[in-house]
């Protein structure tokens, strides 16, 4: 009867807590972000197909929609050999939480260097980034491994960023879910 | 023993939801969803954002088109509300385009929902449009917001886009 009661305890606790990450489950979804942010540094996309699930979507931060591994992957590599050719990124703070039972989502600040669209030649108008990108990644667990479902990639505006309603004008330090008071 | 057995089955079944096929969206899921995603968008036209308790996660996080991180309902209650308060206060938004989504579930319980840029139909003036994704999960039977990222779509960027280019 006790373990009834325990399991009941476990099953309700289940579907209103936050779905939170064990330490283990929580590495292996960072070491899926390295992975991801290892590619943008060193502009090499074949390896994908280890981190992302074949169904993965890409969101980049001018809008365009990637569907699928093929078209996530060849529209990276496209990407990064010419407008990002050289360009450095380096990767920022990551938050990382679970939300439901072998789902995490992650937000990763990204800083972009300079680069010069559509080409990748600076026309002396052409000039973006030099600053930095906010991802929010879901990623899923299959067969034990972390791989990437979906992702959305945006500019973060310098300038619009003294604007922000919650007072936030540097980095959020890491986020605590647990911290938040439920008012639902 | 027995009730322990019977414990450590339903946890160990649990468990493996998340790494099994996911099943395609049922009807009175995808209703469901569409009609969170719609409460969302009532709030953008009537900037009541307060009944964002009622359809988003405590954790939820949203990111917008300046690339602002609001973590944690509160903050992205406040976050819309003084944004629609101010830039926002004359704007009104069209209704949720629900032909323009994409929904894919990842587990049972996780569902990932994308509109991507659209072309504008004949003679409708450019406007700025937005790609957005929207992560929902279901608690307790109910479909809610667990996070959202919105970025603006840069037109001119388009036809640069490799995947049309190939």
């Amino acid at each position: 009867m006790k373990t009834c009661l325990l399991v009941l305890a476990l099953l309700l606790g289940a579907g209103r807590a936050f779905a939170q990450l064990s330490p283990a489950d929580e590495a292996a979804v960072r070491r899926t972000v390295t992975r991801i942010t290892t590619n943008f540094q060193n502009h090499h996309f074949a390896d994908m197909a280890t981190y992302t699930t074949p169904d993965v979507s890409w969101v980049n931060i001018v809008g365009m929609w990637w569907r699928g591994r093929v078209q996530v992957q060849q529209a990276h590599q496209a990407i990064f050999d010419t407008v990002f050719k050289g360009v450095a990124f380096t990767p920022g703070k990551v938050t990382v939480r679970g939300i439901a039972p072998g789902v995490a989502v992650v937000n990763l600040y990204c800083h972009v260097g300079a680069f010069y669209p559509p080409d990748g030649i600076d026309h002396g108008t052409n000039k973006e980034g030099d600053d930095d990108n906010l991802l929010t990644l879901v990623v899923v667990k299959k067969q034990g491994n972390w791989l990437l479902t979906a992702a959305q990639n945006t500019v973060v505006r310098a300038s619009a960023q003294p604007a922000n309603p919650i007072g936030q004008t540097s980095l959020p330090e890491q986020f605590d879910p647990v911290k938040l008071v439920d008012r639902h | 023993m027995k009730n322990l057995v019977l414990s450590l089955v339903v946890l160990g079944a649990l468990g493996q939801r998340a790494t099994a096929q996911t099943a395609p969206l049922s009807a009175a899921d995808k209703q469901a969803i569409v009609a969170t995603l719609q409460y969302f968008q009532k709030n953008l036209n009537d900037h009541k954002f307060a009944e964002m308790v009622d359809y988003t996660t405590p954790d939820v996080t949203s990111v917008n088109i300046v690339g602002m991180l609001w973590q944690g309902e509160p903050a992205v209650q406040k976050g819309h509300q003084i944004v629609f308060d101010t830039r926002y206060k004359n704007m009104k938004f069209p209704p949720l385009d629900v032909a323009a989504l994409l929904f894919r579930p990842i587990t049972p319980d996780v569902v990932v929902v994308v509109k991507g840029s659209q072309p504008l139909p004949p003679g409708v003036p450019p406007h700025p449009q937005t790609a957005n994704t929207t992560v929902l999960v279901k608690r307790q039977g109910r479909w809610l917001i667990a996070a959202f990222q919105n970025t603006l779509v840069d037109a001119k960027e388009a036809p640069n886009d490799p995947v049309n280019r190939q």
